[in-house]
């Protein structure tokens, strides 16, 4: 063999000993690469929740997981634990369930009723940096009761999907019913100098079902002791369309439905859904209710501080779609009204709806002090010239003047 | 006669040769000749042309005349040329004080009727393969040739097989370097015997170790005679139906004759899913083995349930589990290629059926396994001359997949494509046109364009003619 | 220089888009944030500037003297004893990148993928992979850097335009808000991470100079800051004001996958960010590569095997057991050592530039001008 062709061939049998020993090592290793459990030894974590405690913290959480013969059905356990601190109550759970979390695909945050009076940034924040949280986690507050019995009644809402609740959260992201808020969303407009961020709020109620009664009136035992027969207790939404206000991470104040309504314009993301004008009224002709379809919104926020004076302008520009087309047409039929006499009016009608809507929700910020719309964050970073000048910005949001300009198209 | 002695003494049972005595224009003389491989219609005709060959003084020269009309003839005084000449089937006449031998070509055998051949079907375009038989293999070229420009030089290769080796190529179109590069190649081999042109390609290869083929291999002609108007060199050997074509270059595993009986936008689309095919047979087992075991958040929710729902109370590990469904398949393909016909049907059955069914209901692998494996088990099959490289590389990247996930696997794919990169035939690197990227090759690459674009021959074998079409083609 | 195996015009602009690509998404942007704040971005744009400055002088150097390698040129105009130890300083700092970039695949695969990675034995066939590509002609690098361009630049474009949806631009102002004594500090810090044209000198005397060499250099150099620019932009506007909350390696990731909003769709975005990896790898092996010749060329006995297993060695050692966290590596890499290294990003193609003008004529490349003239050889 010549020279050439002999130290090839050795120069390959190095090279398959050196791979040949790498994958025994790489195989027999007592921690491989990874050193991960196998998926099906993991609890898959869809929805986490919050609630304080007296000895501590109480997390709550969704685990999915496979049900055997079912072909692809999943089932829902609430599992939850508590701890000193939110880490050591996620390690209680581990211990208690005996197989490690997996994290990363958890979508939902609850915070419970009891974090009131406590601010929530701290535990976010872990959440958050170390990682076990995604950022694009949406966050929920639940007013009414703790994040536990939301969690548990929520699993009884529909066998349908894996993840009902995420998925009605990432509906509404974009509905103009709620605005909703990520993690890092959150976490960010609190450090900013608002210092203010929202969660929506959810509620949910157990609906109790009875049972059947047995023909001709006649009741037997079981029923005269009244025992249910059939039927498992279902839940269902009861709301899903107001905020909760946060400063500094601590709950302030609850808005109502129209509060939320006025902020949700503001939301640049929540660009569709329907919007109904109660009443309207074109040249003395009654037009009842008007719906119509949101389907594109634009919205900006601009401040300024000349001569120190705050003041801010909110414009909305919005794109409908008409529910009820029907109408205009009755209008022009029978009483002679125009379709652009119409549509001015619509137009007008939404205008003033949109602007009372928004005013109302930011008079309501500025009695709660909580600027979610932030404002001040705005004039620091546009007007940072200014602002630096003033001397006090405690107030700075409560004093600012607000105007608004709304403009509505139709297609 | 002592010089049929002298040829006839190296064989080790040289009764076998037929020695008959002869008397040519008074003269004696002996014919010898191999009846296994000769024609006995033409030996009797040439005993008759020889019987009528009564000349004054008798010569090689006018004996040759006098038979040629039975066959070819050929005159020579070397006796290891009539030797090999007696060994290929011909026949030796030999005259007392004539100075030359005349060789007759007598050779007759029965050879393989020209058909489609097995490894290369295809719904449009010529179905003729080569056979086993060098003569008819040039005919089949000279027949789709017809050029003086087309050359043959035959070789004969082999101490003990002397096996005829034809290079071939076009003369006005061919780099001559290349054809001196293989002619040297080839002379140097010296072996016992070339049974299959599968022996020469060590030789021909610049990294014969490699697990990659750098020869392209054929049978049929309108393949090889498009090669050869590339600039490429065919090596045709006698006994072989397969035909050696050099240089090579790997997306021609990916190019079938087909593509050019059918339109372009076809062929692209073909040729597309052959290259996608290549990816799921090596990758898709490793990547399911990488996802599956370290990467599960990249799969979605619903999938990675159903996942879970599979491999629940499997025994396996994900990487021993696909192991083992691919052991069982190559089981399975190995055992229908050699088993006999007779109990095909019904081992196959055996095989795929109630192994792989059997198996996953008994919960000793799952489904998506089953179904990983087999569909990179089929996508194989899309260049069957790679299926060998591709089955093995298969194994070895759900090795790494299982081992490492993410990260091996991307070391693996760039040390392979470093690999195949630097590989070189003849001067022409693998993995053109892509790298280097070689625009004007890139049009019969992945994709095809319109055979009336194809004017140019490509640009990575180098050739003297550059242009296959003359000015005027296509104007009317 | 290597006869018949140089790289084309083409291999040349895909490596120096994959080099420059190549780091400065995972640990960088993290680490400016932290010391700098939601400014950082200046400081990337203004190492980025460098940059331009120094592959100007590349080109220069490359364009005039297309047969004469970086240590011809040391050799010739400095001899064999000062060369070697200019030679020496830059394996220095080729090794100190080397093991950032290592770091960067460590946290890549750490945070993102696994969960405890086994690095001393992984890095294993990351090294045979960077001396498989250093005892090959530069040719193989360049064909497979060919090869893979086009599949990493479709990969970050797609992760582009899945962070453009995210970019706020807004949380950037005010500019300079905090001063320039944060940017100046950062600029100072941070030199270790940039200067990627140093890898490029490998090439240099290996490059088959064509039609299009400077404009294709400058365009992917400024493609490729465009795509870091934007990744960096994205990253500091969404942490402007939570800049203390941000970790190594995943924010980018994070971002792509707050973009894709759902769960229900898997992290495909990973994919992508395996397929820019290989970037990394590439960047890795022309490291190694240099490292491996500029040994060769101070130590001139001994085969290419033989230097690039010894080579690996060393870096298995310094990775594995010296800086074996991130921490370490951050340290080190902004200790006072980055002012004895660092000067190799900008005095030595200045010094190649210098030393090829006053040492040898230029030697240009016939190419064709318009009218069917050459350009005059000198």
């Amino acid at each position: 063999m010549p020279k050439q062709m002999k130290s090839r061939v050795v120069r390959l049998r190095i090279y398959a000993v050196v791979v040949a020993v790498f994958m025994l090592v790489l195989a027999f290793l007592p921690k491989k690469a990874g050193g991960l459990p196998e998926i099906e030894n993991k609890l898959l974590i869809t929805v986490l929740g919050i609630d304080k405690q007296a000895d501590g913290y109480f997390l709550s959480a969704t685990a999915v997981m496979p049900q055997e013969g079912q072909d692809g059905a999943v089932k829902r356990l609430s599992i939850g634990a508590t701890g000193d601190s939110v880490s050591n109550a996620l390690e209680e759970i581990m211990i208690k369930m005996g197989k490690p979390l997996e994290l990363g695909l958890c979508g939902l945050v609850i915070i419970g009723n009891s974090m009131d009076g406590e601010s929530v940034v701290e535990h976010l924040n872990y959440l958050m940096s170390s990682g076990k949280i995604i950022p694009g986690a949406h966050l929920l507050y639940s007013p009414k009761c703790s994040a536990k019995e939301t969690i548990e009644m929520s699993n009884n809402l529909s066998e349908a999907t894996s993840n009902n609740l995420s998925e009605l959260v990432e509906y509404n992201s974009t509905s103009n019913n709620v605005p909703t808020v990520t993690l890092i969303k959150f976490l960010s407009e609190t450090a900013s100098k608002s210092r203010a961020s929202y969660m929506p709020c959810l509620e949910i109620k157990k609906k109790e079902q009875k049972g059947e009664s047995q023909g001709g009136g006649e009741q037997n035992d079981s029923q005269k002791s009244g025992e249910k027969q059939g039927g498992e207790d279902k839940t269902e939404i009861e709301s899903i369309s107001t905020l909760a206000l946060f400063k500094d991470g601590q709950k302030v104040a609850l808005f109502d439905k129209e509060q939320t309504e006025g902020y949700t314009w503001t939301d640049k993301l929540s660009v569709y859904g329907l919007i109904t004008l109660k009443s309207l009224s074109v040249n003395g002709h009654d037009f009842g209710q008007i719906y119509c379809q949101l389907l594109r919104k634009k919205c900006t926020l601009s401040t300024s501080l000349d001569g120190q004076i705050p003041t801010a302008k909110i414009k909305i520009e919005a794109t409908l779609g008409h529910e009820d087309s029907y109408k205009l047409n009755d209008a022009y039929r029978y009483y002679g009204v125009s379709g652009k006499e119409m549509e001015e009016a619509v137009s007008n009608g939404y205008s003033r709806l949109i602007v009372q809507q928004i005013s109302h929700s930011v008079e309501s910020m500025k009695e709660y002090d909580c600027d979610i719309l932030g404002t001040v964050d705005g004039m620091y970073r546009h007007n940072f010239n200014e602002f630096r000048t003033l001397k006090n910005t405690v107030d700075l949001f409560k004093n600012t003047q607000f105007t608004y300009e709304v403009i509505i198209k139709f297609i | 006669m002592k010089r049929i002695q002298e040829i006839t003494s190296v064989f080790a049972t040289p009764d076998y040769l037929v020695n008959r005595n002869l008397t040519i224009s008074n003269k004696n003389g002996a014919l010898l000749y191999n009846p296994d491989m000769t024609d006995s219609l033409l030996v009797s005709r040439l005993l008759v042309a020889l019987e009528n060959c009564r000349e004054w003084r008798i010569t090689a020269k006018k004996i040759a005349q006098n038979v040629s009309s039975v066959a070819e003839t050929s005159l020579t005084c070397d006796i290891e040329k009539a030797r090999d000449s007696v060994l290929s089937g011909d026949a030796i006449v030999v005259v007392d004080g004539v100075e030359q031998m005349v060789i007759i070509n007598l050779r007759k055998w029965d050879k393989r009727a020209i058909a489609e051949p097995p490894t290369a079907t295809v719904m449009r375009g010529p179905r003729e393969g080569f056979i086993e038989d060098v003569k008819t293999n040039l005919s089949l070229l000279e027949r789709r040739l017809k050029s003086p420009a087309f050359a043959i030089e035959k070789l004969t290769v082999g101490r003990v097989s002397n096996t005829t080796v034809a290079i071939v190529y076009l003369s006005n179109i061919v780099d001559k370097a290349l054809v001196r590069e293989v002619r040297a190649r080839i002379k140097s081999i010296d072996v016992d015997a070339i049974i299959d042109s599968h022996y020469l390609q060590p030789y021909l290869e610049d990294r014969p170790f490699s697990l990659f083929h750098q020869t392209g291999v054929t049978e049929k002609p309108d393949i090889v005679a498009s090669k050869l108007l590339e600039g490429r060199v065919a090596i045709i050997v006698d006994g072989s139906p397969m035909v050696i074509t050099v240089p090579f270059m790997l997306i021609e595993d990916y190019q079938s004759s087909e593509d050019y009986y059918e339109r372009a936008s076809l062929a692209s689309f073909l040729r597309i899913i052959r290259v996608l095919a290549l990816f799921f047979s090596i990758l898709l087992p490793g990547l399911y083995v990488a996802l599956e075991q370290y990467h599960y958040s990249v799969i979605p929710m619903r999938f990675l349930l159903t996942v879970m729902t599979a491999v629940n109370g499997i025994p396996l590990s994900p990487i021993t589990e696909i192991l083992f469904v691919i052991l069982l398949f190559e089981l399975i393909r190995e055992a229908s290629v050699r088993m006999p016909r007779a109990v095909g049907m019904a081992m196959s059955i055996v095989g795929a059926l109630v192994l792989g069914d059997t198996a996953v209901k008994a919960g000793i692998i799952s489904s998506p396994a089953v179904m990983i494996t087999a569909l990179s088990s089929i996508a194989l099959y899309t260049a069957p001359n790679q299926e060998g490289t591709l089955t093995l590389l298969r194994v070895v990247f759900t090795l790494i997949g299982g081992l490492g996930g993410m990260y091996l696997l991307l070391v693996g794919i760039l040390y392979l494509l470093l690999y195949l990169c630097s590989l070189n035939g003849f001067g022409v690197p693998y993995m053109a046109p892509f790298a280097p990227l070689i625009k004007q090759d890139l049009g019969d690459s992945v994709y095809r364009v319109s055979l009336l674009r194809m004017d140019k021959r490509p640009v990575s074998i180098k050739n003297t003619n550059a242009n296959r079409y003359g000015e005027n083609n296509g104007k009317r | 220089m290597e006869k018949g195996k140089q790289i084309s015009t083409k291999q040349f602009v895909c490596l120096e888009f994959l080099t420059s690509i190549a780091i400065k998404m995972f640990m960088l942007p993290a680490l400016i944030l932290r010391t700098v704040g939601k400014d950082g971005y200046l400081v990337m744009v203004v190492h980025i500037l460098f940059e331009f400055i120094t592959l100007t002088f590349l080109l220069i150097t490359a364009k005039r003297n297309p047969d004469k390698t970086l240590f011809d040129i040391l050799r010739d105009s400095c001899g064999r004893v000062l060369s070697r130890v200019i030679v020496g300083v830059t394996v220095m700092f080729l090794f100190v990148k080397s093991v950032i970039v290592t770091g960067e695949i460590k946290i890549f695969f750490n945070i993102i993928m696994y969960r405890d990675i086994n690095w001393a034995v992984l890095i294993l066939p990351l090294l045979a992979l960077a001396g498989a590509f250093a005892v090959r002609p530069l040719r193989a690098m360049g064909r497979t850097a060919e090869l893979i361009t086009p599949v990493v630049l479709l990969a970050t474009l797609v992760l582009s335009a899945l962070l453009f949806g995210e970019l706020q631009l807004d949380n950037l102002l005010p500019f300079l808000g905090e001063g320039i004594q944060p940017v100046t500090k950062g600029i100072l810090t941070f030199p270790m991470w940039f200067g990627d044209v140093t890898v490029m000198m490998l090439f240099l005397g290996n490059i088959k100079i064509s039609k299009g060499f400077v404009v294709g250099a400058y365009a992917s150099k400024i493609v490729s800051s465009l795509l870091i620019m934007l990744f960096s932009v994205v990253l500091f506007s969404a942490y402007a004001n939570i800049s203390t909350l941000i970790d190594y390696g995943n924010n980018v990731s994070n971002m792509t996958q707050l973009s894709l909003g759902s769960q229900e769709y898997g992290r495909f975005d990973l994919l992508f960010y395996c397929i820019w990896l290989l970037s990394v790898f590439i960047k890795f092996s022309a490291l190694f590569t240099l490292i491996v010749r500029s040994t060769r060329f101070i130590v001139t006995k001994g085969s290419d095997h033989l230097h690039a297993f010894v080579c690996a060695l060393a870096l298995y050692i310094v990775c594995v057991f010296v800086f074996n966290n991130e921490e370490s590596v951050f340290l080190f890499a902004t200790s006072p050592v980055k002012y004895f290294l660092y000067p190799v990003v900008y005095v030595l193609p200045l010094f190649l530039t210098v030393a090829s003008l006053i040492k040898y004529k230029p030697n240009y490349h016939d190419l064709p001008l318009k009218g069917g003239l050459k350009c005059r050889n000198k």
